[in-house]
């Protein structure tokens, strides 16, 4: 009896144990969600949703945001696709690219093009209720461009004072830039309430922000879902359409699929091309296809061999079946391209750059004429757990193994990946672009300014080609810029240390109930207009 | 336990730190610039020398205060506290599966060596450990959550009877392997105790079957049972990853393989420690019961 006695109080000490454990995850315990402190009537009195529609959409997500302020640090699609629902700026890039009035009624930019005035829409308040102030403007544009962790600084950098009125905004620049515009319509140039976030610490308002738009905060558990109510205060009548808009986080795309078959998600963004036929054989479903700026471009490292060779990376051109890569991953929602500039920034993209066809031959002949008799080895790092860079990976290498070239395949965990392209330790290596605003700026700076990205991890510091990308920011004769970025995009062609594979749109699949849904070509979409039939 | 636990505490605190991938650039992403990298880095109190980290993190660990996650920018208390609970649910239900499954088949198979049941038994769990947990998950997904629509296709519910429907399918997936290698481990513990002659001699003694059963035949198969059993939950407890991601529920695997991916330290220290402490606990457990089921042993 005594042993047994032993036993059972040993045992039970062992869960009390585990038990304990389960407890000492903190005193918290509601979730790990943090919530909005609701305004007077968060059931909405201002979103009136006509009763014929669904009170709630649902977004299937393949990432949770980390935080829901747009200027907070390692800013992404995940980050903005919620915060562009709670912030507006000044201007708003259109679902067209066109720069469009927001809290500005109309603009003016003086003669130097240094100093920008807006009007402003009156009347406006944030979701909390308060007026906006027109100090809000002043702290919301400095800390765009000062708030130290945030990886969207460089949008506002450009900025050198603001001004602010009850009707007016004055922005002046530190010296003339001709995307300024074009970047006012970036998601991070948004007003917040300065009063608001001073109640609480940095960490605290980068997750719970309020902002005039038509949706705020309701409820946010962490690893799960994140759910936007309809803002009481927005100023537009009839708007947001629905009441409330949920992002659920669903990591796997089969699973997403099915969660949109079974109805539990209304919407899933940027469904990979391989699952859209699934939909499109669906009668309850539906995809949508947006244009996009988004590019994917196999980077070669100049600072290595082969790579350090200009004659192996022109040959480099006729060993890729670029063709055959877009097909595979994108099918009709692809095409391969020639130039850095995506050809959905219209004038900006060099359409006159060739996309060479796939030409094993002439590859062998240019590497031949180069002194390669055997041949031409390299790695291709890419990251691992993805089936997309594999297969892009696979194709790369079926195509270059018979024009010449031997590839490697390395299969590195993204940290890992980052690390290494990020320190030129590579030989190549696939990367992708979206632009963020209606101008070549980006992706051009990203290519050739070697302090931004040592020209997109291809270590080719070309002065001549920076100082032309310089001059093109600064030059605010519209003809002559576009003429200069051409160019650019010329010798970047001729350098090829970038190449650019395929573009490719956005497929959005969506039930067949939900209507209204538009994206633009930088990926950010607005909710307000969406609307799902009951 | 102590010594362990501390030889841990150095290991996961340096492992993490050797293999490559900067937290602030990977936090801020590509497009950050060098200073709001440098400015992040200091703010997560990485430019302190290691020494002083490793203690800082020790210090952590007896205040019970972890810190701050580096990419949510929230206490890592409080993650585990709304990861943990569902992780362990999931376990549990996964393991009740397997125990209610694998030990009356394992015992029909064993008593019934070679005939058409245990054939069939043994089959079905050779398909079961060959089957990828990632695609025995999806087509759970299309057999139930899409066809029959009795359960939703992954998610997570609000509510806590949501949130046990959301665990079902998950549970079973995660089952299954543990479910075949009880099954196979009990069924072959059966043969071997059925030939012994202890269990002849109390059948011979006249004691009912049903006695003979379970206080001769099943409770000398559970002493390796039991360490199975704790082996695999283990192994469940951390590599809950795929099922995690499959089903989408907000569980320590996501949490632990993301903090990795993401270089964040903070989450990646605590949660490595309290699998740790995990795993500690159920071998206490599983010795504890060890004596409840050989007298031979003692405490």
């Amino acid at each position: 009896m005594k042993a047994t006695a032993q036993k059972l109080i040993a045992l039970s000490l062992a869960a009390a144990m585990a038990l304990g454990l389960t407890a000492c995850g903190g005193g918290s315990s509601n979730g790990g969600g943090s919530s909005a402190d609701s305004s007077p009537s968060a059931s909405g009195e201002g979103g009136t949703a006509p009763t014929s529609y669904a009170d709630e959409i649902v977004i299937g997500v393949t990432a949770e945001p980390k935080n829901i302020e747009p200027n907070g640090p390692g800013v992404g699609p995940a980050e903005t696709h919620v915060s562009s629902q709670i912030f507006e700026g000044l201007v708003l890039t259109g679902d067209d690219g066109s720069i469009q009035p927001q809290l500005a009624t109309d603009w003016s930019i003086s003669e130097d093009g240094m100093v920008y005035t807006f009007n402003l829409v009156p009347d406006v308040k944030f979701s909390n209720g308060e007026d906006v102030e027109p100090e809000d403007w002043v702290w919301s544009l400095y800390r765009a461009r000062d708030y130290e962790v945030s990886n969207y600084r460089f949008i506002a950098e450009a900025i050198d004072t603001v001004e602010a009125t009850d009707t007016q905004v004055t922005i002046t620049l530190k010296a003339p830039n001709a995307a300024f515009l074009a970047m006012l319509g970036c998601f991070n140039m948004v007003l917040g309430d300065k009063s608001y976030a001073e109640t609480m610490t940095d960490e605290e308002y980068l997750k719970n922000p309020i902002g005039t738009g038509p949706y705020m905060l309701e409820n946010w558990t962490n690893g799960s879902s994140l759910t936007l109510v309809a803002n009481p205060y927005y100023r537009v009548e009839g708007m947001p359409k629905t009441q409330r808009i949920k992002f659920a986080l669903v990591a796997d795309d089969n699973t997403r699929l099915m969660q949109l078959q079974s109805g539990q998600i209304d919407v899933a963004p940027t469904l990979p091309f391989a699952l859209a036929a699934a939909v499109e054989s669906n009668p309850d479903l539906a995809l949508d296809i947006f244009p996009s700026t988004q590019i994917y471009y196999l980077t070669l490292n100049t600072t290595k061999a082969p790579f350090d060779d200009p004659a192996v990376r022109q040959a480099m051109y006729y060993a890729l079946n670029k063709a055959e890569t877009a097909q595979a991953i994108a099918g009709e929602y692809g095409a391969p391209v020639a130039s850095i500039v995506s050809a959905t920034q219209g004038e900006w993209c060099n359409s006159g750059l060739e996309v060479i066809e796939y030409s094993p031959d002439t590859a062998k002949q240019m590497l031949a004429q180069a002194g390669y008799t055997e041949p031409v080895e390299f790695t291709l790092s890419i990251r691992t757990g993805s089936t997309f860079y594999e297969q892009v990976a696979t194709l790369i290498k079926s195509q270059v193994d018979q024009a010449g070239f031997l590839c490697t395949i390395e299969l590195l965990e993204s940290a890992t990946l980052n690390d290494k392209y990020s320190s030129l330790n590579h030989n190549a290596t696939v990367l992708q672009w979206v632009d963020d605003y209606q101008d070549p700026t980006g992706v051009v700076g990203w290519s050739v300014d070697y302090d931004q990205a040592q020209c997109f991890y291809t270590g080719l510091n070309d002065e001549e080609l920076d100082a032309l990308n310089i001059a093109a920011v600064n030059e605010m004769d519209h003809a002559k810029r576009v003429e200069m970025y051409q160019e650019i995009q010329q010798q970047v062609y001729d350098n090829a240390n970038i190449i650019p594979l395929y573009r490719n749109d956005f497929a959005f699949a969506r039930s067949a109930k939900i209507d209204g849904l538009k994206v633009n070509p930088f990926y950010i979409y607005q909710t307000m207009g969406w609307t799902k039939a009951n | 336990m102590i010594p362990v636990l501390f030889v841990v505490t150095i290991l996961v605190f340096s492992i993490i730190r050797f293999i490559p991938g900067e937290p602030a650039r990977l936090i801020l992403g590509e497009k950050a610039t060098p200073e709001a990298i440098a400015a992040l880095t200091e703010k997560l109190g990485l430019t302190e020398p290691l020494i002083s980290q490793y203690f800082l993190f020790l210090r952590q660990i007896f205040t019970l205060d972890f810190g701050n996650s580096f990419t949510y920018q929230m206490p890592v208390a409080k993650l585990l506290a709304s990861r943990f609970p569902v992780t362990l649910a999931l376990t549990l239900m996964s393991t009740a599966l397997s125990l209610l499954i694998s030990l009356p088949l394992g015992y029909f198979a064993g008593v019934h060596k070679d005939k058409l049941g245990d054939q069939a038994v043994r089959t079905a769990s050779l398909v079961a450990i060959s089957m990828p947990s990632f695609w025995v998950g999806l087509l759970l997904m299309i057999v139930f959550a899409l066809k029959l629509r009795w359960f939703p296709a992954g998610g997570w519910a609000d509510t806590l009877g949501g949130q046990f429907r959301c665990l079902i399918l998950p549970a079973i997936t995660q089952s299954l392997m543990t479910t075949a290698l009880l099954l196979r481990n009990t069924r072959n513990c059966v043969v071997d105790i059925t030939r012994m002659d202890y269990v002849d001699f109390a059948r011979s003694k006249g004691i009912p079957d049903s006695e003979v059963r379970t206080r001769h035949v099943m409770r000398n198969a559970m002493v390796s049972t039991v360490t199975l059993l704790s082996m695999r939950m283990a192994a469940t407890l951390g590599g809950s990853v795929i099922i995690e991601t499959v089903f989408s529920i907000p569980g320590m695997g996501k949490l632990a393989s993301d903090a990795i991916f993401g270089r964040d330290y903070a989450v990646v220290q605590f949660v490595v420690l309290m699998f740790a402490v995990l795993v500690l606990v159920i071998n206490l457990i599983t010795d504890i019961l060890y004596s409840f089921l050989d007298p031979r042993v003692s405490l």
